[in-house]
């Protein structure tokens, strides 16, 4: 990755996990952004502006999840993306 | 997890008329209810906690599909129904896109990682266009059940 290369780790924390809904909203917030961005589970890794790919992770409640990010607003889009996550996609 | 595992073929339905979301959750509701697999007591009940859950965000997932589902303490495994609506329904889709293809699900409300599974599988068989595109393509139930039953025996994609 380049020298804009930022990765940081996100609890799954909302009971229901990363199903079709929160796969929408992740995926929507990702394409805002200027960048390349995945999201990992373990070594499953998919692009998190593909909702198809997103809901094939099985991410359940309390799976740890690596986002990475590349590009101009790497950064802006992990901070957001992160954000999700703590405010558990706004369920529960 | 397969289709088979989920979907009930009796209520399998390739002509929905309704155009509108609520119109479309409440015929495959209805579906669901005629194969006996919801309880005629609690069908509106199901129906407001699919709306109450899309009012959230839409399970327009794109590519004409949509996902709409609820946890519901009614249903005691998870139980789900395809749908195709040849016109198209508006669903607020993530890319804005008329809604051609349904999966609805309803899971008991202890089950959260049936219902990952359940979309695990959706989505993995859903990467592949032809399987897409003929399941859209669907005039009749048995069409339907039968390319379902293709998907569960690798029968397309890698």
């Amino acid at each position: 990755m380049s020298e804009s290369a930022v990765s940081r780790t996100v609890i799954v924390a909302n009971r229901a996990g990363l199903h079709a809904r929160t796969a929408v909203i992740l995926a929507k917030a990702a394409q805002r952004f200027d960048a390349r961005v995945l999201v990992a589970k373990g070594l499953h890794q998919v692009d998190a502006k593909d909702v198809l790919q997103l809901m094939q992770l099985v991410a359940e409640q309390g799976d740890a999840l690596r986002l990475e990010a590349c590009g101009p607003e790497a950064r802006q889009a992990l901070d957001e993306l992160e954000d999700l996550f703590l405010r558990k996609f706004d369920e529960d | 997890m397969k289709f088979a595992d989920f979907i009930c073929r009796d209520a399998i339905r390739a002509h929905l008329q309704a155009v509108d979301k609520e119109g479309a959750i409440r015929e495959m509701v209805t579906a669901l209810a005629d194969a006996k697999r919801v309880d005629a007591g609690e069908f509106e009940s199901v129906v407001k906690a699919i709306l109450k859950r899309e009012e959230l965000g839409s399970t327009g997932i794109g590519r004409g599909v949509a996902v709409p589902h609820t946890k519901h303490a009614s249903v005691d495994r998870l139980i789900g129904t395809v749908a195709v609506s040849p016109t198209g329904v508006d669903f607020a889709s993530l890319d804005g896109e008329s809604v051609h293809l349904f999966f609805l699900l309803i899971s008991p409300p202890d089950r959260p990682g049936d219902h990952l599974r359940a979309l695990e599988n959706i989505s993995r068989q859903l990467r592949d266009d032809t399987f897409c595109k003929f399941l859209k393509q669907a005039k009749t139930p048995e069409e339907v059940g039968q390319l379902l039953e293709e998907a569960d025996n690798h029968q397309f994609g890698p």
